[in-house]
């Protein structure tokens, strides 16, 4: 069994939820993203469209992060979940470079979000991500939400429900019929995570 | 001044390794291996010194530097056989034993079977330190520009040649023309570099603009192969046609020495990411 995210770009509107309650969920420091949405805006006025494009750690089949790893602090679980053991990573920064998704972030923070002093929620959601270490989603493992049944937080909050999860399996026939595609497939990374266009 | 955002659609240059350690490691690397290739090469104990000392004060420590968690360095041993960095520190850790073994040897004149294994062990750990750097970017799959079979070659000959023109400018017995062989043939790597990024993918040729034409013109284009590359080139040049002095080959030494460091800065600093959307 293993898991797949699928993001349908038509329903998504941009509005950034997924991001914002990844960091409110997952506790990250300031500069670290697990989830992003990426814009772009082409085309000249009257004519312009504007593309939003949430991204994330693609959990690859093939994760080019896995392969240059020199500790093994990465590594590709059964259930397809790419993680990072923050007691092995050593802060060398080769999966970052690695990655060409820019899902990893070296956490590098100097106190939290309102001055050197963490508050209570950064006190405790810190803990587990020390400074010199590379953090990046693990479909929020780590959060527990996977093991009590519930989905990623950026999937169950989505406002727009343009957010699917589940095993590859499930999320086949819905890959099938919208062709869904994988970003950047010429690098033979085989992302696990789609998108409808 | 681009937001993120902006950054994160547009081709815009890595920064996980960006910072000084990383490219000054690399480049003590270079210089020490190199040095000590060619002394002990020549059983010249001050060159065996300099170059044992430059790869283990130098490369060292800037490598610990690098780290995010350097209490954990060890850890970086554990997978020679699939990362380029771990198999590298294994490279470093058999050039501090067998190197210093050797150096032990010549200083203490017991040039004998024992030591010319050792000789042959540090010389192939420092071999493998002049161009693993090539290989460990060359495995970057997020950065299109180091994806080059070339960098590896690029390295390791800058390194020798650099190397070589130490060793002329210290008056060792070494042929003028194997410096002009190899500051030709870092010529040509860095030629073949920048055409196989010009041929290649859009976030490559948009390295190769930087390095050439763009951000890191002055570092690349003026330094490390103008500078570094193609002066010391016409002084071997002008060594072969009619001798050149000491003073020349101190020139050479200096630029090509130079030319070492704005090479892995700007090799570093050109590294490009192509845009997610």
């Amino acid at each position: 069994m293993s898991y797949a995210m699928v993001i349908d770009l038509k329903r998504c509107v941009g509005c950034n939820a997924c991001a914002t309650i990844c960091k409110a969920e997952n506790g990250t420091p300031p500069g670290v993203l697990r989830s992003k949405v990426l814009r772009k805006e082409t085309g000249t006025f009257p004519n312009v469209r504007r593309v939003s494009l949430p991204v994330l750690c693609m959990h690859c089949e093939n994760p080019p992060c896995v392969d240059v790893c020199p500790s093994g602090a990465t590594y590709k679980r059964e259930d397809g979940i790419v993680v990072v053991d923050k007691e092995v990573c050593i802060g060398c920064r080769a999966c970052m470079t690695a990655c060409p998704y820019e899902a990893r972030y070296f956490v590098d923070h100097e106190g939290g979000y309102f001055g050197p002093e963490l508050t209570p929620f950064e006190a405790v959601k810190y803990g587990d991500k020390p400074r010199g270490v590379v953090d990046k989603c693990d479909f929020c493992l780590s959060s527990g939400r996977l093991e009590r049944g519930e989905k990623p937080a950026c999937v169950q909050n989505c406002i727009a429900e343009a957010r699917f999860f589940g095993t590859k399996e499930e999320m086949a026939e819905l890959i099938a019929q919208r062709g869904g595609y994988q970003l950047r497939p010429e690098l033979d990374t085989e992302p696990s995570v789609y998108y409808l266009p | 001044m681009k937001t993120y955002y902006q950054l994160a659609v547009d081709y815009h240059p890595q920064t996980a390794w960006a910072a000084a350690p990383m490219w000054l490691e690399m480049s003590f690397g270079a210089l020490g291996g190199g040095l000590f290739i060619v002394s002990a090469l020549l059983n010249y104990l001050p060159g065996i010194v300099a170059g044992y000392l430059l790869v283990m004060a130098g490369k060292g420590l800037f490598l610990l530097a690098d780290l995010g968690k350097q209490s954990r360095f060890l850890y970086v041993l554990k997978r020679p056989f699939h990362s380029w960095i771990s198999f590298g520190a294994w490279a470093i850790l058999a050039f501090a034993l067998f190197g210093l073994i050797f150096g032990v040897q010549v200083l203490t004149g017991s040039l004998n079977g024992f030591a010319s294994l050792m000789k042959v062990l540090a010389l192939a750990a420092a071999a493998i330190l002049i161009v693993y750097d090539g290989f460990f970017l060359a495995a970057s799959r997020g950065v299109a520009a180091w994806r080059s079979s070339v960098l590896p070659v690029l390295f390791g000959v800058s390194s020798l040649a650099t190397s070589v023109s130490v060793a002329l400018a210290l008056n060792l017995p070494l042929s003028t023309f194997l410096a002009a062989g190899l500051f030709v043939l870092l010529a040509l790597a860095h030629f073949s570099y920048i055409k196989g990024l010009m041929g290649a993918d859009q976030a490559s040729r948009y390295s190769a603009d930087e390095l050439v034409s763009g951000s890191l013109k002055t570092a690349y284009l003026w330094v490390a192969v103008v500078t570094g590359t193609l002066l010391p080139l016409a002084i071997s040049v002008v060594a072969l046609l009619g001798g050149a002095s000491t003073g020349l080959w101190l020139v050479s030494a200096v630029c090509a020495v130079v030319g070492v460091f704005a090479l892995r800065y700007s090799i570093l600093r050109g590294g490009y990411y192509a845009p997610v959307l």
